[in-house]
């Protein structure tokens, strides 16, 4: 049988109010989810109740204060989703928050910056190129040869794009984008099961 | 020092290596059966700590679940291990005894 087909009956007394706080905490969780967690305590609370000197209130201390009942299961659930939910900016800043103590934040950290960094400067020569066409561009002269911008590219350098550099630019600032989003994403999923492993239960 | 929460950190350790273990025999258990099979020697986990710890492991892919309604007076949630679970069994209880004869070599030696 399928969890989702059980639903949490209702429950009497304490054990119904205990149910309810439990249910209220665990608000974060899928309905179905939630509604399975409740039915399985339920069944819990049930089956130690059929015992003839079982009392209620021995039986819920055990299982401790509801609400921290619902933060033990709602760990996990709230750093996948933190990770599914969060901006590239949080997530690098999360990242390099943790530079210093992980070589691995500290590699990832950085390479999206420089990446980043990267990808706004193509942007910004994209957007130049039209405004300053004469001092933007793909620079080739002797001993040089750079990209951006040039206050008087002198006669012996050559610009070897023209306009093209606008989309390209646009393509490149993409691709950098992307790159360094996909970088922290996957290396934040690193860390973060790293420090899911090493978190007490 | 605390002693109790001392040993609370020692208990949460080994809760997971515990459940795998309890149901290697490949029989389906539920939730209270597993709990009174782990406290069976001594505490070794909680009620508030082994359902959420359930949970965690189903999520990850070692047990898996059913729900079984008609077999007793209220509807019970029976685990197994999964086949990822049965893997990771021998390599959890071989790095187990490693950890207990490096610890019994250096704490109870010295008696």
């Amino acid at each position: 049988m399928n969890a989702s087909m059980i639903s949490p009956q209702a429950a009497d007394g304490a054990a119904g109010r205990y149910l309810d706080r439990l249910q209220r905490a665990l608000r974060p969780l899928p309905a179905a989810e939630r509604d399975a967690v409740a039915a399985e305590i339920h069944s819990h609370i049930a089956e130690r109740s059929a015992v003839p000197e079982a009392s209620v209130a021995v039986i819920l201390s055990a299982l401790g204060e509801p609400e921290a009942l619902a933060r033990a299961y709602l760990q996990d659930h709230e750093m996948a989703a933190a990770l599914h939910r969060a901006s590239p900016g949080r997530l690098l800043a999360s990242v390099l928050g943790r530079a210093t103590r992980s070589v691995t934040a500290l590699a990832v950290g950085l390479t999206a910056v420089i990446l980043y960094a990267l990808g706004l400067s193509f942007a910004l020569v994209a957007i130049m190129k039209p405004i300053a066409p004469a001092n933007v561009g793909l620079w080739r002269g002797p001993g040089r040869f750079s990209m951006g911008f040039l206050a008087s590219p002198g006669p012996s350098t050559s610009e070897l794009l023209g306009l093209w550099i606008v989309p390209l630019g646009v393509i490149a600032a993409v691709i950098c984008y992307l790159a360094a989003t996909a970088l922290i994403k996957r290396g934040g999923r690193i860390l973060l099961s790293r420090s899911t492993a090493r978190r007490p239960l | 020092m605390d002693i109790a929460q001392w040993s609370a950190q020692l208990r949460k350790g080994a809760a997971e290596l515990v459940v795998l273990s309890i149901l290697a025999g490949g029989e389906d258990r539920y939730g209270l059966q597993i709990l009174e099979k782990a406290n069976g020697g001594g505490d070794i986990v909680s009620e508030g700590a082994l359902y959420p710890l359930l949970s965690r492991l189903e999520k990850d892919g070692k047990l898996a679940s059913h729900w079984v309604v008609n077999d007793g007076p209220h509807p019970r949630k029976f685990y197994r291990l999964t086949s990822q679970g049965a893997a990771a069994l021998p390599v959890m209880t071989q790095a187990w005894i490693k950890f207990r004869t490096a610890m019994s070599g250096i704490v109870e030696t010295g008696q």
